[in-house]
């Protein structure tokens, strides 16, 4: 009986099909019948569909079984079994859906709370009429921004997620259009009603550093996540918010907050090194030899993910050439690409680097995840650089530069404040500073084979760094070349700021600056 | 203009229920809510309050019987009996459960005891008062 059609959509504007808002699913929950009653019948009355739940189970479960379903979620704040607060989390979490919060709990901060918590809008009780009748705006909203966040998740979706996304929004909207029999929902997608608890967050940087940030795109993520109700588009928006910040942090604090270095992790290779990945270091020193990162081969090309790639400079890449031994200069290209994929292949250190080892910021497994996002920023420039132009062909210019009194230049990248970050962390990187130039592509292809040998796990971390934006190509040539080198050449600890390796700090960082 | 003199008595009361400050917009709201597919809207979400609010109403007489009081678990009963209060639009009930909260807050065993007999009071003249009302429309209706 559409008997009065004309009170839900007169307010509608013109770009709207008439019959919107008419037609929209309201989940309405409420511990009160009387105040659940009088809502239904308010929303009947605005001719929305409406289904009443007594409590947040009912309600769950109904979003659950099938969350298409419903368009919105109006639910009190003050309920017996789950709390409405939880509710809304948890709706944020699995499904994408705009969710309402009512109490005659009119304190600010209970409003705050939910706001914080992801309320789409806060209402006081008594429910007006106006209200009801203006709820649908809120569905509206949250497909439109949903459509935005998905859209420009898909541009920075480095797998080319574009067509992927855009497949996956027409057919949403396709969905929804077959839904609705009266149609119309002026914007297509649903939008992702994400909220990125700190629980959520952890998770999803479990995922990227299981993945190798280099593979760590927003469909693998997903997966890796395995949570029902998680979008691609949520992870793809995260993550590049994840990227910006981390290079924002890699930008800002080259020292203490790369906490990359474990000493004791590389078995006589600059802990710092390990930043980048202990692993490289480590796997250089089953080497035998292995002073240097492989890690910080050719990153860009290991690496490419698409992100923060920027800072590269054969400069920096020079640096990260000194740290080579010469021996692992003479690593066949293969190693190279060993390495490469190793990472992938997950080898066991390198994104889990810092637990083991120590007092780098690695520090414990369980800051693993912040570390590796530290170290990612950190080891990604001394990558970038070191691929971008260096010719590494020259062992010779290898062994040159090892022989060069390391120190020296370590100290002389000092001056640079991302430098001497750096260089706490890898002191032996600095050597390489000048010999960056004219190093060509063979240079990191020794790297890489010096690193290929270790586990892969440098890469891992490489392409972290890669990933999270790490702009400072000086930072890559920056002591963290302790990977290149070995205890022989590490500078003293004290002769440059140490980035203080930390994992937990930037971890502490990481968390704060990211998640608020 | 209502053309019999119960419908005037019926319009007539329904004012001075305003007037005196039992009731307040909300409870117009309810009256909009009615119409031909619902023409006892109103009297059956006031008869649903009654029946929900009873229960309460028992489980705050309990909790303030208990010693010492629990006032977190009086503040949160109150809380629910405000928020079911407001939906339709009982005013002086619902000032009265402000009244209560705030010696919840104020940890006034005293205060809380006294003013819940407030609440009761009100709660029960307001039933009274409306179902008078509902029973006089009703006939209004009828003799229409």
């Amino acid at each position: 009986m559409n008997v009065e059609t004309g009170e839900g959509s007169m307010s509608v504007t013109a770009a709207v099909p008439l019959q919107f808002p008419e037609g929209i699913r309201v989940l309405a929950v409420d511990d009160d019948q009387t105040c659940l009653q009088i809502m239904g019948r308010m929303l009947e009355r605005c001719m929305y569909k409406v289904t009443k739940c007594r409590n947040a189970e009912e309600a769950l479960s109904l979003l659950r079984e099938d969350s298409s379903r419903f368009d919105i979620v109006l639910s009190d704040l003050h309920m017996p079994d789950i709390s409405g607060l939880k509710l809304l989390e948890i709706i944020g979490l699995e499904m994408d859906m705009p969710v309402v919060m009512m109490s005659s709990d009119e304190k600010r901060e209970t409003i705050m709370k939910g706001i914080i918590h992801g309320a789409c809008d806060y209402w006081v009780k008594p429910v007006r009429m106006d209200a009801i009748q203006l709820v649908w705006q809120h569905v509206i909203r949250k497909r439109r921004n949903g459509l935005k966040e998905m859209e420009h998740a898909m541009e920075d979706d480095v797998e080319g997620g574009n067509e992927e996304g855009s497949r996956s929004m027409k057919r949403k909207k396709d969905r929804e259009d077959e839904g609705e029999s009266r149609n119309a929902m002026p914007t297509t997608v649903k939008k992702p009603r994400m909220v990125w608890t700190p629980a959520l967050h952890q998770q999803f940087v479990a995922a990227v550093n299981q993945l190798g940030y280099s593979k760590a795109v927003p469909k693998k993520i997903l997966e890796q996540m395995n949570l029902p109700g998680l979008t691609r588009e949520n992870v793809a928006s995260h993550l590049q918010k994840f990227r910006l910040y981390l290079s924002r942090v890699s930008e800002i604090s080259q020292g203490p907050e790369k906490t990359y270095m474990n000493p004791a992790s590389l078995n006589g290779c600059n802990p710092q090194l390990n930043v980048v990945g202990e692993v490289p270091l480590q796997g250089l020193t089953r080497e035998g030899t292995s002073r240097t990162p492989m890690a910080f081969v050719d990153q860009r090309n290991l690496f490419h993910y698409g992100v923060g790639q920027q800072a590269c400079n054969s400069s920096k890449q020079a640096k990260l050439l000194h740290e080579v031994p010469a021996n692992m200069l003479q690593q066949p290209a293969q190693m190279y690409r060993s390495l490469d994929f190793q990472v992938s292949e997950g080898t066991p250190r390198s994104l889990n680097l810092p637990a083991a080892n120590d007092d780098s910021v690695y520090g414990s497994q369980s800051s693993f995840s912040t570390m590796q996002m530290a170290q990612t920023p950190y080891g990604m420039p001394m990558l970038n650089e070191i691929s971008g132009h260096q010719h590494f062909g020259h062992h010779p210019l290898s062994n040159q530069i090892l022989s060069n009194d390391i120190e020296a230049q370590a100290l002389r990248t000092v001056g640079n404040p991302i430098e001497s970050n750096a260089a706490a962390c890898y002191p032996l990187a600095s050597p390489m500073v000048d010999f960056s130039k004219d190093h060509s592509h063979g240079f990191h292809l020794e790297m890489n084979a010096i690193y290929g040998n270790a586990s892969s796990v440098g890469q891992g971390m490489v392409s972290l760094g890669e990933e999270y934006g790490y702009r400072n190509p000086e930072n890559i040539a920056q002591p963290g070349n302790n990977l290149l080198v070995d205890d022989s050449f590490r500078m003293k600890p004290e002769s440059m700021p140490r980035p203080g390796c930390k994992s937990l700090s930037f971890g502490q960082h990481f968390d704060h600056g990211f998640m608020s | 203009m209502e053309r019999n003199p119960l419908q005037r008595q019926v319009a007539y009361m329904r004012r001075s229920l305003f007037d005196q400050g039992y009731l307040d917009e909300q409870f117009v709201q309810l009256e909009d809510l009615q119409d031909d597919a619902n023409p006892n809207f109103v009297e059956e979400i006031v008869t649903l309050f009654y029946t929900d609010s009873a229960r309460l109403i028992h489980n705050i007489e309990q909790a303030l019987e208990s010693r010492p009081l629990d006032f977190i678990r009086l503040d949160d009963y109150m809380h629910q009996f405000k928020g079911s209060s407001s939906s339709i639009g009982a005013k002086k009930v619902k000032n009265e459960c402000t009244q209560f909260r705030e010696h919840c807050s104020a940890r006034s065993a005293e205060g809380c005891v006294r003013t819940f007999q407030q609440v009761k009071q009100e709660h029960t003249i307001l039933r009274r008062k409306l179902e008078t009302y509902f029973q006089l429309a009703r006939q209004a209706g009828l003799a229409n």
